[in-house]
């Protein structure tokens, strides 16, 4: 029987009269690595506020580890690791300083807080800033200090909100890694990270948009729902949109059409599209289209959420 | 409450101030260079001041008026005017926009054979309004005398049994002093801004530190500040002639504890502001506008509601800067005791410790709300 150590339970939050989230319930599982994905502005990180009692709901409830987290409940609070999608450091505060400091504000006493931010310095390459005033360091080693405040303290649940936002490419694949090395560590993750991870790393994935919860269940359940099969991306040199036709031509080789946002790429799954390729392109032009460029990929959360919405996440 | 979690956060505050040598030279030094100000305005001018008087024309008794003028003095046997007879055709005009004299007395005769005067001065200048004042007072008693009248009831000035200021310089160097200890309302706003605008408050608020905690944090760093601000600033009057007649302990204890209530409005200001920028702008004007309704600069009327122990409270008696500002004049230019202000401290430590507390609540239910 799986134990629920993160619960969301109707939440609501209303700004300014826009609906932020709406009516949405959750439920994070000990040991799992929660992937909660949506495009900008869906309402992620103000569920994740919610969820880490930065933030009072309108509506609903957050439980942990079966208790309702109360605004004041700090006990509750320290068992949760932040790390926000802005940089939130104190600049005037060397690395070393600002870990151990939050470190002793989570209740650990001086000597584990000082052995916990060493070690989270070496392993994120900051090291030899450790003395150095984090209003000094570049934006990557911002970032990453950024992570190490929110797992200074051990926490039982990480909440990583965006880590890679404004990262440059190596940067990003720093972090990543890091971020990737958690999942073997931590017992609980929940994340917004980019899809491929979610997709590689995430037990489950959520997945909202305009603050609502649309699914949420494992990255391969969700695919399926999306259909089985790879993915052929087929630009069309006469620009011909006609969804029925391409269905109808195609209807004996079992696949399924769709036209991406734009309009100029048909998109077709089929069970062994790359070994039907020929009769697909094929069954198109006697139809009247004219295939460009081919793309084959497999299924990802990308599709699931265009079936689910229409749009990509990353509008 | 936890002690070490305020420590550590005082801590912190500390470190970061010291991190900032510019804005930390700015505020320690801040309160010693108005002190300065204050000299430069008024260090040399005394309290007792003699007006300088030009006389021009003549008239029956005139030499009787004009000894009369010479010879009005002040309670420690200064003389109030210098009078100096002047030619008529000197340009008088311009000696009294440049304040080489504050008034001209022109005397005449009047057609009935009586001595007539005229006084003549620059209205924009307060060294007129207050000499005018002191030459009405001896001419219209002079002219009832003339004309068999009997005399007004003249002022007597009776001393409270404290000292008075030397120079002007002594009187407004309290008021000046509380001026400067007010300016740590916005000082300490700007910290919980900077905080907000930088996310770090909700750094702080996951973790297990309380808003109390955080206020008692930034509390002590603050006072550590103030402590050295107010030290400086007495060091700093005293050098340059401040005549103290009371207790210097006493009255850096006034100081820390209207410190302290300045750092606790600022902290609840912090209910009202988004970011250090707000913190600035809108703590400067609360500062301000204490300085003046607590009589820092000149007596502020303000309505009486009720007596208690003896002391009048008045309207603007809930900011502890004004029982600070009497505490302060009292001790320093009067030479009282504790005993003789221990009222006004009192108040100032509890009016500072109501808006601490009241800082707190807010600022927590504000940050519970959002």
């Amino acid at each position: 029987m799986t134990n629920i150590i993160l619960s969301a339970e109707g939440l609501s939050k209303r700004f300014n009269g826009l609906q932020a989230v709406k009516n949405l319930s959750l439920n994070v599982e000990e040991g799992e690595v929660f992937g909660f994905l949506g495009p900008n502005g869906a309402g992620k990180t103000t569920t994740i506020r919610m969820l880490t009692g930065l933030l009072r709901p309108d509506g609903g409830r957050v439980l942990l580890n079966g208790q309702v987290m109360q605004g004041g409940d700090a006990a509750a609070r320290a068992q949760v690791g932040v790390c926000p999608q802005e940089v939130v450091i104190w600049k005037k505060l060397t690395c070393l300083e600002q870990l151990v400091f939050t470190g002793q504000l989570y209740g650990l006493d001086g000597q584990t807080a000082r052995r916990n931010a060493l070690r989270l310095l070496d392993e994120l390459d900051l090291a030899e800033k450790r003395n150095s005033l984090s209003g000094t360091l570049s934006g990557g080693m911002q970032r990453r200090l950024n992570i190490a405040l929110a797992l200074v303290h051990d926490p039982r649940i990480v909440v990583l909100d965006e880590p890679e936002a404004g990262l440059d490419p190596q940067n990003r694949v720093g972090v990543r890694e890091y971020v990737q090395s958690l999942a073997h560590r931590k017992t609980d993750r929940l994340t917004t990270h980019n899809m491929d991870e979610a997709e590689r790393v995430a037990d489950r994935v959520a997945i909202i948009d305009h603050g609502e919860l649309l699914v949420l269940d494992t990255p391969e359940q969700l695919k399926r729902q999306v259909g089985e099969g790879d993915v052929l991306e087929i630009g069309l040199k006469n620009g011909r949109r006609d969804e029925e036709a391409a269905q109808a031509a195609l209807s004996s080789l079992a696949a399924n059409v769709q036209w991406d946002e734009a309009g100029a790429v048909l998109r077709v799954r089929a069970l062994d599209a790359v070994g039907r390729l020929a009769q697909i392109l094929g069954a198109l032009e006697a139809a009247g289209f004219q295939p460009g460029a081919v793309n084959i990929r497999a299924n990802t959360l990308e599709d699931v959420f265009i079936q689910l919405t229409g749009r990509r996440l990353r509008e | 409450m936890n002690l070490q979690r305020i420590l550590l956060t005082a801590h912190k505050s500390v470190l970061e101030t010291l991190r900032e040598p510019g804005l930390l030279l700015f505020t320690l030094l801040l309160p010693a260079f108005f002190m300065l100000i204050n000299y430069v305005g008024y260090g040399t001018s005394p309290r007792e001041n003699s007006f300088p008087i030009w006389v021009t024309g003549t008239g029956p008794n005139a030499e009787a008026l004009l000894a009369r003028l010479s010879a009005e003095q002040y309670a420690n046997g200064r003389p109030v005017f210098a009078i100096k007879p002047v030619d008529a055709t000197l340009d008088v005009d311009t000696a009294l926009r440049d304040g080489t004299t504050l008034a001209l007395l022109t005397l005449s005769s009047a057609p009935d054979g009586s001595l007539a005067y005229t006084v003549r001065g620059n209205a924009l200048s307060m060294g007129f309004t207050r000499a005018s004042t002191q030459l009405d007072a001896v001419l219209t008693e002079w002219q009832n005398q003339a004309q068999g009248k009997p005399a007004y009831a003249r002022l007597v000035e009776r001393p409270l049994g404290l000292a008075r200021p030397l120079n002007d310089f002594d009187a407004y160097a309290p008021g000046m002093m509380v001026f400067a200890i007010l300016l740590l309302i916005p000082q300490t706003a700007t910290l919980l801004g900077r905080e907000m605008r930088e996310g770090t408050l909700n750094r702080l608020a996951l973790t297990r530190l309380s808003t109390l905690e955080l206020f008692g944090g930034i509390t002590l760093a603050q006072m550590f500040f103030a402590a050295l601000q107010v030290a400086l600033m007495f060091a700093t009057a005293l050098a340059l002639g401040f005549h103290n007649r009371g207790s210097l302990g006493l009255a850096v204890i006034i100081g820390l504890a209207l410190a302290f209530g300045a750092v606790g409005m600022g902290l609840g200001m912090a209910c009202f502001i988004r970011n250090d920028s707000d913190a600035l702008n809108t703590g400067s004007s609360v500062s301000m506008v204490q300085v003046f309704l607590s009589g820092a600069f000149f007596a502020f009327p303000a309505p009486t509601l009720f007596t208690l122990a003896g002391h009048t409270i008045g309207l603007f008696d809930i900011l502890p800067a004004t029982h600070a500002m009497l505490a302060l004049q009292q001790v320093l230019v009067g030479g009282a005791d504790l005993a003789q202000v221990g009222f006004r401290l009192a108040a100032t430590l509890i009016l500072g410790l109501i808006y601490f507390a009241a800082g707190a609540l807010l600022f927590r239910s504000r940050m519970a709300r959002r």
